[in-house]
């Protein structure tokens, strides 16, 4: 064969190959995404003027400039629309789950919603209203059922009481000041108890979630007849399916209180229906077409046990909008993590250590094909990486089968800074924003094994609740590596909340005119500082920072505005 | 060959960078920059007017607003096309929508001197409502030199 042969061939092959890739990904590639690349490029709604020294204002795309952000769930009641509040959202969770026989399971077991529905009535009558309760401390986990049933009692009772008695209060240890307001405290176990050190008198009661005979039960319980366990607490109740309630005819529930929530830093905020009824529904408006939460859904939540106070925050809005549908849920520890936990999980919300343990987990579990895996891999990531997914790599493990979405939860750090409102702005180069983060890369891996949707949420603990800003379903992008070492991509904000960014003096590198500075944000999420002194300080720092008008700076939460709309916070 | 080496090879396809860190800005990115608020002159104040550029700046008594979510009215081919990115203090005040009541932009700033007092009180009812509807974006003020 002569050499002009050789050529003619190779010309031949490298035209077919490339007229072939052309096709691939002109046609074919572009027809099969799920989302253009034009949409992903504009993700996010902007003013087309900004303030000196402030960025323009973004929204998320679903909700234009000049119309209202998301407020709640907009139930109709004759030609009024009304916002609802908790006991909309639990009635409407009792009359589906007559239909949907759904249920919530904690750690394993198992509970219908009737069941839980029966506990929370039982214990209404049996501490609220005999104890006439103002405020419960609940120093407990809302991944354990006792949790779970006490802050659904406490949320039912302080919206039927006129005064708003019964309040639930979060609390992250066992006060060792007394609070006047809580009359009795709810805690995990007798090594609690213990803690308690002569407080015990401080309450009316106190309820101990921990009826094993664990040798820390004090031996002696006669002289404190203030002390029920959870077991006494709830003996006697009876399932029920049936909840009565009659909606009001305006919005004045709205700003009734749902809960307050103290730090170990003893900063407390409260937080009100509000809050949770637009949480609500813009979780639920952040599926897309033909991908909507329905009664076939069942998430699971992976609460970290070091950080108790934060779930009970985070977990109701997710929670509540899957009952809502008519789905299940289940609440999980992060500590006692097994593949079997998340069978039948079609939505998992975890953060990225849980992610870490369970990628771990799997690959024990998967026996592996060798240079196939590698291939389909290969491949798999590459379709990922040019907007289209693909279940080609996903691990053939029967407990992930039915998975189709992950929520990675990533957390604001510097939580004590943002609480204290203070005006002295660190330097961004001093503080590590997000506790653990994945490159974009390692995202679409995860995409890939799981194969499912991968959704990051950046969250403010103690603040705001649900997420600041979400990644949307469809986004797989790769960014440079650049990109990836300097800022994590957490997606659009919410359509409950606007932001902006500003100038702070001490970050003087960051430049307002290339969309970057300090995180400020507005909305119907945020809650509000219950003391005076913390309410004067958020104050003055919203006017001196962000102009007044409702902002709340998050000091030291620095970040940028991608050209696509999208929320990067520095690593 | 993009799709196929990245699969022979492990390589994945990256996205353009949306925040400008790696120097790798896109083409876009001066189009669509906010304007920053503060004060407008006639004639700055004059090419947004939905045509020249997509935003509709409008001024009422010396007060300019953010009027592009109005573009069905003010826009172009809108009932009140005249007004954008313009002075229209004596329009709304007449309740006219002829050109004579809008001055050019290197024409002096109409302080509605020879205006009724109701003409005025007019403006005044128009300037509210634009507050209430549309976001207040700086102030119309006469460029030295060609205003004065």
């Amino acid at each position: 064969m002569s050499f002009k042969s050789i050529f003619e061939i190779l010309v031949t092959a490298f035209l077919l190959i490339w007229g072939f890739n052309f096709l691939l990904t002109k046609f074919i590639i572009d027809n099969k995404r799920d989302l253009s690349d034009v949409a992903l490029n504009e993700q996010a709604n902007i003013t087309s003027v900004r303030k000196n020294n402030e960025t323009a204002l973004y929204r998320n795309f679903l909700v234009p400039i000049g119309f209202p952000l998301t407020t709640g769930l907009g139930l109709s009641l004759g030609y009024k629309i009304r916002n609802g509040n908790f006991m909309d959202v639990w009635k409407a969770i009792m009359d589906v789950t007559l239909e949907k026989k759904n249920f919530v399971k904690f750690n394993g077991e198992k509970y219908t919603l009737p069941q839980l529905n029966g506990m929370a009535n039982h214990i209404i009558k049996t501490v609220y209203e005999k104890y006439d309760v103002k405020q419960i401390g609940v120093n407990i986990s809302t991944s354990s059922h006792q949790g779970f049933v006490i802050s659904i009692a406490s949320m039912i009772h302080s919206v039927r009481h006129p005064k708003g008695n019964g309040l639930l209060h979060y609390l992250t240890t066992v006060p060792r000041q007394r609070m006047e307001d809580i009359d009795v405290l709810v805690i995990d176990s007798w090594q609690s108890f213990r803690m308690l050190n002569n407080s015990e008198n401080w309450y009316k009661l106190i309820i101990v979630c921990d009826d094993t005979t664990s040798v820390l039960r004090p031996d002696n319980l006669d002289h404190l007849d203030n002390v029920k366990t959870w077991n006494e607490i709830i003996a006697g109740y009876s399932s029920e399916s049936q909840f009565i309630y009659e909606p009001p005819t305006d919005n004045s529930d709205e700003l009734k209180l749902l809960f307050n929530i103290t730090t170990s830093t003893n900063f407390t905020t409260s937080f009100n229906q509000l809050n949770l009824v637009s949480s609500i529904s813009a979780f639920i408006k952040t599926f897309p077409l033909h991908h909507e939460l329905s009664s076939e859904d069942t998430i699971t939540q992976i609460a970290d046990p070091f950080a108790v106070t934060k779930t009970n925050l985070q977990m109701w809005t997710k929670l509540l909008a899957v009952l809502l549908h008519g789905g299940s849920a289940q609440l999980l520890t992060e500590g006692n993590l097994s593949l079997d936990d998340i069978k039948d999980t079609t939505l998992l919300m975890a953060n990225p250590s849980s992610i870490s343990i369970l990628t771990k987990t799997m690959k024990s579990a998967y026996i592996s094909e060798g240079l196939f895996d590698s291939i389909k891999q290969s491949i798999a990531t590459s379709l990922l990486s040019e907007g289209i997914m693909t279940k080609l790599a996903k691990f053939n493990i029967p407990q992930i089968s039915k998975l189709r979405a992950i929520y990675l939860i990533e957390e604001l750090s510097n939580e004590s800074q943002i609480l204290s409102f203070n005006e002295k702005i660190p330097k961004r180069s001093l503080c590590k924003q997000i506790n653990a983060k994945f490159t974009s890369t390692k995202l679409n891996y995860f995409r890939a094994i799981f194969g499912s949707r991968l959704i990051v949420e950046l969250y403010c603990p103690y603040i705001i609740m649900g997420p600041i800003s979400q990644t949307n379903f469809f986004d797989y992008r790769i960014f440079s590596k650049v990109v990836d070492n300097n800022v994590t991509c957490v997606g659009s904000m919410t359509t409950t909340l606007e932001a902006k960014m500003v100038v702070t003096e001490n970050n003087t590198d960051l430049n307002i005119e290339k969309r970057q500075g300090m995180l400020c944000v507005r909305g119907f999420t945020i809650g509000r500082p219950i003391s005076e002194e913390r309410l004067l300080l958020a104050s003055k720092l919203s006017n001196d920072f962000a102009g007044g008008e409702g902002w709340i700076p998050l000091v030291g939460v620095f970040g940028l505005w991608g050209q696509d709309g999208c929320l990067y916070i520095y690593n | 060959m993009s799709f196929f080496s990245n699969v022979l090879f492990g390589g994945v396809k990256e996205s353009d960078d949306p925040t400008g860190l790696s120097g790798n800005t896109q083409n876009t990115e001066s189009q669509n920059e906010p304007i920053v608020e503060g004060v407008f002159y006639p004639r700055t104040l004059y090419k947004f007017n939905g045509h020249d550029d997509e935003k509709i700046f409008i001024a009422v008594l010396g007060k300019v607003y953010d009027c592009t979510a109005g573009r069905s009215f003010y826009g172009p081919s809108g009932p009140y096309s005249n007004f954008a990115g313009r002075d229209a203090s004596r329009g709304l005040g007449l309740n006219s929508f002829d050109m004579e009541c809008v001055r050019a932009w290197d024409q002096p700033i109409d302080d509605l001197s020879d205006l009724p007092s109701q003409a005025v009180d007019a403006a005044r009812e128009w300037q509210d409502y634009f507050a209430k509807k549309y976001p207040c974006i700086g102030t119309l003020e006469p460029e030295p030199g060609v205003n004065y």
